[in-house]
């Protein structure tokens, strides 16, 4: 007669973290398959929050190279106020960035200037005029100009609310900057002036 | 006829010989009321393209000034020259020489060896120069050009109808205008007529 | 809190679970989920290489155009002809009534400067096939240096070199000829100084123009093209611009602007194959004149 083996476990029973095979699991500790909680903690705190988060870096991917296009046109265009002008007229990357989840504020438009010597550095903002040093063939030069455009933007997640934590499922607010060469370094033969002032 | 009746006949006559060879073979001295400076220069690194015809180019300036006023010449007009071809003018100024009055053209090339296309060019220049002053009712005296050069505009103008004078002082000539060049040095002179 | 074991026969716990696997396979398929999407997005930055070859093309074909100056001085010097040709005509008009003994003369310098005018006309036409020939050579040469830099294999997405350019040579509006209003010929002067003719403000000729003289010599061409003006001491430099600004020349102008077009083929291999096309244009405005020497 064989004698029953209590196979129930029972809390009073002694835990033996000495594994009977080799080949099997200790009986001491808990898996996550045997830990819901945690499982669902996992998920929905960990991998779900991680997905949703990289779609703000993909989204500031996205955002970043449409305005690498967007100022490179501003900087085709023939006077610096065209370029201005342009900012309110041509919405195409505000747009683009909207589709995106990308809420597009406060852009703000100058000219950085990088003279001859290496510390020769100006940024012009939007409405002012290049002084004459620093205009092509002043003491300045031989210069770079950079139209460079900067803009506050809201990139949200995937899932995202009114408010709560930023990345998760709130917008992250962030600021981007690009630039580009201004192309027309000639001068308007109405005016006299150079199209870079006017 | 006595001794002193012929030293007088002999001095009339030397004079008169001097003063119809003076009036045949006119010169430096010719008078002259104005002057109208022609420069010619090459103009490089024009027209340089495949295939290109209109090089070398050379560029005529014009100017005029009262005799004893060299510093105050005045621009007239620039003329651009290739091939043996006129090809542009701009006048730069009106030319205020009073009618009835005589201009000495002078002929100058900023090069001391000038090639001959540009020697053409100052011939085909004085030819326009000399029709402007003559519409303009003044009268050219006289044509002054680089000896190098004398040749090659004398040939030139005379493909404009004028023809060479003769060097008998005395034969009658019918033409409405005469022409006098001369070497700048005054060892080489031609009377040209126009028919 | 009871927690139900796996148990085998022996009342052991079995050792078989698949709970690291799956986290592991789950946190795999997010990277690549995440790779996937940036490489899609990295398609933007394809883009905008492909603008940058555009605008380096259009500008390498631009630089042709008005090399040593050769449209800056075949202006001048067609608008110096005309003044030629308006004096000489003008001389001979005053001669035949006033001073026939110099009419033949006159007729000469009236025959020369026509001569000269159609010279000049026979070269311009000549320049422009010049240009387009030199400005399809300079373009592919530079697309043959710059092609290769576009490709990009991945097993999800596939770019391909560009396809040949498609080159287009114009002008730019509103940019006026380099030519100054000429002056000192009082009729044809004042007759220049009409709006269809020239500009009050910058005192240019207009661009595109053939202004003919009246009268006998109205068989003439004096065809004036665009191209940006020297403004005292600086001239303008070959630049990129907007494409909108770029038009065809009428008739057989000389031009002064290109513009490239390349096309670019994406292909995606990830679930349902698909294709597409990115276009970009690159548009170019040659140097400008110098001052007329």
């Amino acid at each position: 007669m064989f004698a029953k083996r209590n196979t129930k476990f029972s809390t009073s029973f002694k835990r033996s973290t000495v594994r009977t095979k080799s080949s099997s699991r200790g009986i001491s500790g808990g898996t996550i398959a045997e830990f819901g909680a945690a499982f669902l903690v996992l998920v929905v705190f960990i991998f779900i929050p991680l997905v949703n988060a990289s779609f703000v870096v993909v989204r500031y991917y996205l955002a970043s190279g449409a305005l690498t296009e967007y100022v490179h046109r501003l900087s085709l265009t023939e006077k610096r106020s065209q370029a201005i002008s342009m900012l309110t007229t041509d919405t195409w990357w505000s747009d683009f960035s909207a589709n995106c989840g990308i809420t597009v504020t406060n852009k703000k438009l100058s000219l950085v200037i990088c003279g001859a010597d290496e510390g020769d550095k100006l940024t012009v903002p939007q409405g002012q005029d290049v002084p004459d040093d620093w205009l092509p063939g002043g003491t300045k030069g031989p210069c770079i100009y950079n139209i460079q455009l900067e803009v506050n933007v809201q990139v949200a997640p995937v899932y995202s609310g009114g408010s709560g934590l930023p990345g998760i499922n709130a917008p992250v607010p962030m600021q981007i900057a690009a630039h580009s060469n201004w192309e027309n370094l000639s001068r308007n033969p109405k005016t006299k002036r150079f199209f870079i002032n006017e | 006829m006595n001794k002193v009746t012929a030293i007088l006949w002999g001095f009339a006559i030397t004079a008169s010989a001097t003063i119809i060879a003076t009036i045949a073979a006119p010169g430096l001295n010719q008078p002259h009321d104005w002057t109208m400076e022609l420069k010619t220069r090459q103009m490089p690194l024009q027209f340089e393209y495949q295939g290109s015809t209109l090089k070398p180019v050379v560029k005529t300036e014009l100017k005029f000034y009262h005799v004893g006023q060299e510093e105050n010449k005045t621009l007239y007009e620039y003329l651009w020259y290739a091939n043996e071809k006129t090809l542009g003018l701009e006048r730069k100024a009106k030319l205020t020489i009073a009618p009835g009055e005589n201009v000495a053209i002078i002929v100058s090339h900023e090069s001391e060896s000038p090639p001959e296309s540009e020697v053409v060019a100052a011939a085909k220049a004085v030819m326009n120069a000399v029709l402007d002053i003559e519409v303009n009712q003044s009268m050219v005296a006289t044509i002054k050009v680089p000896t190098s050069s004398f040749n090659t505009i004398c040939s030139e103008i005379e493909q404009y109808n004028f023809h060479p004078g003769s060097s008998n002082p005395n034969e009658e000539v019918n033409s409405d205008l005469c022409l006098f060049v001369e070497s700048e040095a005054g060892e080489k002179k031609s009377l040209y007529h126009y028919n | 809190m009871r927690t139900q074991q796996r148990m085998n026969r022996t009342g052991e716990r079995t050792s078989t679970g698949n709970m690291f696997v799956l986290s592991g396979v789950f946190m795999t398929s997010t990277g690549v989920a995440i790779i996937l999407a940036l490489s899609f997005a990295g398609l933007l930055f394809a883009f905008n290489r492909l603008q940058t070859t555009a605008d380096e093309l259009a500008i390498a074909g631009a630089r042709k155009l008005n090399e040593l100056d050769r449209i800056g001085q075949m202006n001048n010097m067609i608008a110096r002809s005309r003044q030629l040709v308006y004096a000489s005509r003008h001389q001979l008009e005053i001669a035949q009534t006033h001073f026939p003994q110099v009419v033949e003369l006159s007729q000469k310098l009236v025959d020369e400067a026509r001569d000269g005018a159609h010279e000049l006309d026979q070269q311009r036409l000549h320049l422009r096939g010049v240009n387009s020939s030199e400005v399809q050579t300079a373009v592919m040469e530079k697309f043959n240096q710059l092609k290769e830099r576009h490709a990009m294999v991945l097993p999800w997405i596939r770019v391909s070199i560009p396809e040949n350019p498609q080159i287009r040579i114009g002008y730019i509006d509103q940019v006026q000829s380099n030519v100054s209003l000429l002056e000192n010929l009082d009729e044809l002067q004042n007759a220049d100084q009409a709006p269809a003719v020239s500009d009050s403000q910058s005192k240019l000729y207009q661009e595109n123009i053939n202004p003919k003289l009246a009268g006998s010599d109205g068989d003439l061409n004096f065809k004036l093209s665009s191209l940006p003006a020297p403004v005292e001491n600086t001239v303008a430099p070959a630049r990129a611009t907007l494409a909108a600004s770029f038009k065809p020349v009428p008739n057989d102008d000389l031009q002064s602007a290109v513009q490239v077009e390349i096309v670019l083929q994406v292909e995606t291999m990830l679930g349902a194959a698909g294709s597409g096309k990115f276009h970009s244009i690159g548009t170019a405005l040659a140097t400008g004149a110098n001052n007329m020497q």
